[in-house]
């Protein structure tokens, strides 16, 4: 009886072949974690100095990114809700809120920016989604962007709506991605959670 | 002369005759909603091509060792293996 047509042969060769890629996996993964977590600050970085009114050039190397982010960006603190601060020549001109929760498919992470009147927005960016390319993943695409500059949050239950292609739109108002429902209102309901925690925790600072 | 008109073919056959994306209708959603740039195309073909050239030269190099029974299952692993590389 050759080897290969013993009982054993196929769990160990299944087991030996398993190890092997997993060790080189992990080994792969921990050679890597370092640099992993550097580009994900930079990418946050990126996306609080898009979300904020500050010139970032549009192929800033990484190094410029962070350079930027320290020179222009000072931590939450109580006063601001958790909110991180553009300060320039010692006066506060916006707040930068991380934003998070479920998207479609995963977690979306963005950043949007809020003036120091505490209701215009300066930008929103997104630093971190896995919605389905060409539909939901839009969302990080200019178009869709743009149209938050500008918006003022409303004093309602939705500072800001995600509103169907069809209906006009005012002050407080952007268009959904046309294809990607379950993106726009689920970003939609988060976004607004948020920004309504965060308008009543400012409301308590004042 | 033969191996020539083979690897020929070969070529040919991958590019319009069994095409994967035109012809076998696979990775048909990633070809049309990632490719919408020219620097993603790039990227995902050279992807798609290192991701196949190794999982079949490594499941070639270990095909005579591999037994019948576990042979689908040890080419999902070096093929998921082979991707997460890429």
């Amino acid at each position: 009886m050759a080897t290969k047509e013993k009982t054993w042969y196929p769990i160990v060769f299944m087991f030996v072949a398993t190890l092997f890629i997993s060790t080189i996996l992990i080994a792969f993964g921990s050679f890597t974690r370092q640099r992993v977590q550097d580009n994900e600050q930079i990418a946050f970085e990126r996306a609080v100095l898009e979300a904020l009114p500050i010139d970032l050039p549009p192929n800033a190397s990484p190094s410029t990114i962070h350079t930027m982010y320290l020179e222009h960006v000072k931590e939450a603190s109580d006063a601001s809700a958790g909110a991180l601060r553009y300060i320039e020549n010692d006066s506060l001109i916006a707040y930068g809120l991380p934003l998070e929760g479920p998207g479609f498919w995963a977690q979306i992470k963005a950043v949007i920016g809020i003036a120091a009147d505490k209701q215009t927005i300066t930008g929103i960016s997104f630093y971190e989604q896995n919605e389905t390319p060409g539909l939901g993943g839009e969302i990080v695409k200019q178009d869709f962007r743009n149209q938050f500059i500008g918006k003022r949050l409303a004093d309602t239950n939705t500072p800001l709506e995600i509103r169907m292609q069809s209906v006009p739109l005012d002050e407080s108002s952007v268009h959904a991605i046309t294809g990607a429902t379950q993106t726009s209102t689920r970003l939609g309901r988060f976004m607004n959670e948020q920004l309504m925690q965060w308008r009543d925790a400012m409301k308590g600072t004042n | 002369m033969l191996a020539q008109k083979k690897t020929k073919d070969v070529i040919l056959d991958a590019l319009w005759g069994d095409n994967p994306v035109f012809r076998q209708v696979l990775g048909i959603c990633s070809a049309l909603a990632v490719t919408n740039l020219v620097i993603n195309t790039v990227v995902m073909s050279v992807a798609v091509i290192f991701t196949t050239a190794l999982s079949s030269f490594t499941v070639s190099l270990l095909r005579k060792y591999t037994p019948r029974v576990v042979r689908m299952m040890i080419e999902t692993l070096i093929i998921a293996f082979e991707s997460v590389l890429a």
